[in-house]
């Protein structure tokens, strides 16, 4: 079976015969030789060369999240568009337009901006509110305010368009150079 | 001794005062929201009972309901844990109205310490020094115009707040009015009560703090400091005790201070007196106030101590005498805790809610882990984003430090985003090390951090296994079912539809 990840962005093939025993597992062209015993459905123990290693796994929508020894790896399955990316299309062809969405579930607070409206970087869009705590979000770029999704006290879940932007002067001519 | 305990809290706290209800003997009642039903102080307790929809102020808020169903289930007592209710006068006050016993001080000390601003006059009389700010509430004209006179940056802080809750930082007046809007609308989601005032703002302090008990027989001790300088948004992440910044002389003028503070308000229980200690004047202290409740942090001073704070709570409401005097408490050793909350540290802390896939908690000599979480446990989006907490003991500090690295090393948990490695990399960086830790430390130090991705190595390995586990993510489980059986079963041969018998 092959495999195409990304881990921070970075393209990883992995080829991988699984059978009983010791299999042959190949990572960018090298190749190696493993023997797995699945403990739990989050437990695998690895033998690789001469030391055990225990990894952790769970699935989490398109990234599959690994634990070993300490240090947690977001692994993506590279095939399919990234978030930032499927924000992209969603925001349409043209290279002028974004999308800027919630971070996570919570409720609208305050709404500090109007369709038609010129907006400059560092400048507060939308506060949302989750677990307690408000959270301030800002453009990051001068742009016009289009569309405006959500008013003041609605929930929202993550990853949700509340605001469509267009890129307009310097800001337009920099992304389209 | 009381007879049934309610406890009106949820998360890792109810699940603490459980254990030091069970120590005790005494039932617990737990109270659940609606997105709680499968929380483990749920099912922890001797009895449960549904209090309301998820929104706090329609459950954990609502004190009609939690005082309806204490009376129901026959409890003579309310622990508040902290946040929600646990703070609050008023509900103190219905407590004692209903003849519940509210775990806590009296409503009359609770509304001299948990208003900040009664509060601050009342040490300014007792000639505890406080930080220049603010006396009375003010409309936010009068906050823009005391803010010039006290010259910025100034902190805005909620009159009824704690936990960093309300409190916004304005350096200068531009940012002044958005600050206070923020600050006031933070407070009345938090507490209900949206005054704010300010203090001078300074820079680069340590924050330590005089954990008390005090019973009702005129008895107080101190149980000495925890050094709570590292914090995010205001509020704490890591905890140690004792403080590197004391010496014997000022950890004594200190504890004596916040003694004296707490005769002032006349306040028993469990609490503990805030301060802030200086930079450039490291023998000036302020007093910053008093929280009313056990806090989130108490395990390190239990760990130092060998006191049981919760135990001593209940105790001390049940009418005895504290068993110890200040002569008797010493500190032996060293303990850190790490707070483990559902955010992205990556993206300035941003709350992280969902479900927790794994969890695999940390064990070993010296490592406590309180936690009110689980696998499969759906973190909501209606309360505060802490999940657990690691506390380390060791001989010395070195020695506690290394095993919280150790701790957290083992810490699975997979999901969501958590601030563990953030806390393992904050714990291994050079200045905590030499114990220069300020509140400014985690802008000055840690700003920027990202997760390691690890050595080639490392990488390598989690691509195999995480290759290994999407193979098998892609195969109907039944597959490897059939192929592990010594023998082929022929109920394996029938479907869903014969096995149910054609439904």
């Amino acid at each position: 079976m092959e495999f195409d990840f990304a881990i921070d962005g970075k393209s990883h093939k992995i080829k991988l015969d699984v059978k009983e025993g010791p299999f042959e597992a190949e990572v960018d062209g090298k190749r190696e030789t493993v023997s797995a015993t699945l403990i739990d459905s989050h437990t695998i123990s690895l033998f690789l060369g001469n030391r055990i290693v225990t990894a952790y796994i769970a699935f989490d929508g398109d990234t599959i999240q690994v634990f070993i020894a300490g240090e947690k790896f977001h692994i993506e399955r590279a095939q399919k568009p990234s978030f930032m990316e499927r924000l992209r299309e969603e925001a349409g062809p043209v290279g002028d337009k974004k999308v800027i969405s919630t971070p996570m579930p919570g409720q609208i607070v305050k709404i500090q901006v109007k369709e038609g409206q010129i907006v400059n970087p560092n400048q507060n869009l939308f506060i949302v509110e989750s677990m307690k705590m408000e959270n301030q979000i800002r453009s990051t770029v001068r742009a016009r305010i289009d569309r405006i999704h959500f008013k003041d006290g609605d929930p929202v879940d993550a990853n949700v368009a509340i605001v469509e932007l267009s890129l307009v002067g310097e800001e337009k001519n920099v992304q389209e150079r | 001794m009381l007879g049934k305990i309610l406890i009106s809290n949820r998360g890792e706290i109810a699940v603490r005062i459980i254990r030091a209800c069970r120590e005790l003997g005494i039932p617990a009642v737990a109270v659940y929201s609606d997105c709680d039903r499968n929380s483990s102080h749920v099912y922890m307790a001797d009895e449960a009972v549904h209090i309301g929809l998820s929104a706090p102020l329609k459950s954990y808020l609502d004190m009609d309901r939690v005082i309806k169903v204490a009376m129901e289930v026959g409890a003579d007592a309310i622990h508040p844990g902290y946040g929600f209710l646990a703070e609050n006068p008023l509900f103190a006050k219905r407590c004692e109205d209903a003849g519940l016993v509210f775990i806590g001080p009296s409503p009359k000390a609770l509304a001299l310490v948990g208003d900040k601003l009664k509060s601050r006059q009342t040490m300014v009389q007792a000639q505890i020094p406080i930080i220049p700010g603010m006396r009375e509430e003010g409309d936010p004209e009068k906050i823009i115009e005391e803010s010039e006179k006290l010259g910025f940056p100034v902190l805005i802080k909620a009159s009824a707040g704690g936990g960093g809750k309300g409190m916004r930082v304005a350096r200068n007046r531009a940012e002044l009015k958005d600050a206070i809007e923020a600050g006031m609308r933070e407070a009345q989601t938090a507490f209900g009560n949206p005054s704010v005032y300010i203090e001078k703002y300074l820079t680069r302090p340590r924050h330590i703090e005089f954990q008390i008990l005090a019973d009702q027989h005129g008895n107080a001790v101190h149980l000495f400091e925890r050094e709570c300088s590292i914090q995010r948004r205001h509020q704490k992440i890591v905890e140690e005790s004792p403080s590197v910044a004391l010496d014997p002389e000022l950890r004594e003028k200190m504890g004596a201070t916040a003694i004296k503070a707490i005769r002032a308000s006349n306040y028993t229980n469990a609490g503990t007196v805030e301060f802030l200690v200086d930079e450039d004047r490291k023998d000036s202290f302020y007093f910053l106030e008093v929280n009313a409740r056990v806090q989130v942090e108490h395990p390190v001073t239990e760990l130092v101590t060998g006191i049981d704070i919760v135990k001593q709570q209940i105790l001390i409401a049940s009418g005895e005498k504290l068993p110890f005097t200040q002569p008797d408490i010493s500190q032996r050793g060293h303990a850190i805790e790490c707070r483990v909350y559902a955010e992205d540290p990556e993206r300035s802390f941003l709350p992280s809610p969902g479900r927790i896939a794994f969890l695999k908690e940390p064990f070993g000599p010296g490592v406590r882990h309180d936690c009110g979480i689980y696998s499969g446990w759906e973190v909501p989006v209606h309360y505060d984003p802490i999940l657990s907490k690691v506390i380390t003991w060791g001989e010395d500090r070195e020695t506690a430090r290394i095993r919280m690295i150790n701790a957290l090393s083992e810490y699975v948990l997979l999901g969501i985003k958590t601030t563990i490695e953030f806390s393992r990399a904050l714990l291994s960086h050079k200045n905590f090390i030499a114990g220069d830790t300020h509140t400014d430390f985690i802008e000055k130090n840690m700003s920027g951090w990202c997760s390691s991705s690890g050595n080639s190595d490392s990488v390598k390995v989690a691509l195999i296994a995480a290759a290994i586990a999407a193979s098998r993510d892609k195969k109907p489980a039944a597959s490897h079912s059939v192929r592990r059986r010594e023998a082929p079963s022929p109920w394996l041969t029938l479907g869903e539809w014969e096995l149910f018998g054609g439904r």
